[in-house]
């Protein structure tokens, strides 16, 4: 009987941790990074080869224009949802940037639109290979 | 041992032989591709062992094709998945797809050279699998 309860118990613990990190994670993230997308998947292969499609980037939020610098990679809003590409000038009113496979820039960016970077770890993006095709998969 | 641990045990080793021999039998092909200066620039290098997509400049893209087929009595379901640097680089026109018994199919891999390549030599495998599809 003894046994009985303490393997329940064992599930039940168990089954707390994995609840715990898929639910605190994202919300661990978005306080530590202070950004409302702490993660994000890579959906093109645009930015090729610092990001590659299927990579997991991690976000950091951006509160004013002078948290970013040209060669920066900026996640902004658009109508057809997030672009992630590098800044390649910082204008008055907008920011231009660009994928770095793409012949062309962007349509210029408002900076309210600017929603954050990406984290670096010695100069280049941290990233987690292949993780992002499960929400690639999932959005699809 | 009681029956069901060896049940379980069989089914295991079962598994794990039918995914041994699916790696074995997998068909695998080293790609390549040498990025060069110049504008247009292309040169393809036929070699049937590999898919060597040959000198390639900038904002260039060449395809390439390997064919499958299905030379048993049962429909396979094909899968590919491309490894390395170069796979990133390098699209397939159909992936995750049925072959009846006889049918063949050739599946088409085109590379394309973004302007954000280096000019040295990028490769990469690509690992068709055929599996079974008995349902």
């Amino acid at each position: 009987m003894n046994k009985t309860i303490q393997s329940i118990l064992g599930w039940i613990v168990y089954l707390a941790l994995l609840v715990g990190l898929v639910w605190g994670t994202p919300k661990a993230l978005s306080y530590v990074l202070k950004s409302e997308y702490p993660m994000a998947a890579i959906t093109s292969g645009s930015m090729w080869p610092a990001l590659q499609k299927g990579d997991m980037v991690f976000i950091k939020g951006i509160q004013g224009r002078d948290e970013f610098e040209v060669g920066d990679i900026v996640v902004y809003e658009n109508p057809q949802g997030f672009t992630i590409h590098r800044v390649v000038e910082k204008l008055e009113n907008t920011v231009i940037t660009k994928g770095d496979a793409n012949n062309a820039q962007d349509t210029p960016v408002k900076y309210e639109d600017i929603i954050g970077k990406t984290v670096e770890f010695r100069g280049k993006p941290l990233k987690i290979p292949l993780l992002g095709n499960v929400s690639i998969m999932l959005n699809k | 041992m009681s029956k069901i641990k060896v049940i379980i045990l069989g089914i295991g080793a079962v598994a794990a032989i039918f995914v041994i021999v699916q790696f074995i039998n997998a068909t695998k092909y080293e790609m390549v591709v040498n990025v060069v200066e110049g504008e247009n620039v292309l040169g393809l290098n036929p070699t049937t062992e590999r898919l060597d997509f040959g000198d390639l400049s900038r904002n260039n893209g060449i395809a390439r094709q390997v064919s499958i087929a299905n030379g048993g009595g049962m429909d396979i379901f094909v899968a590919a998945f491309k490894f390395g640097e170069l796979a990133g680089l390098v699209n397939l026109d159909r992936n995750f797809f049925v072959l009846k018994p006889g049918e063949e199919s050739k599946l088409s891999l085109e590379v394309f050279i973004p302007p954000s390549a280096e000019t040295r030599k990028y490769d990469g495998k690509i690992w068709i699998f055929r599996l079974p599809k008995p349902f």
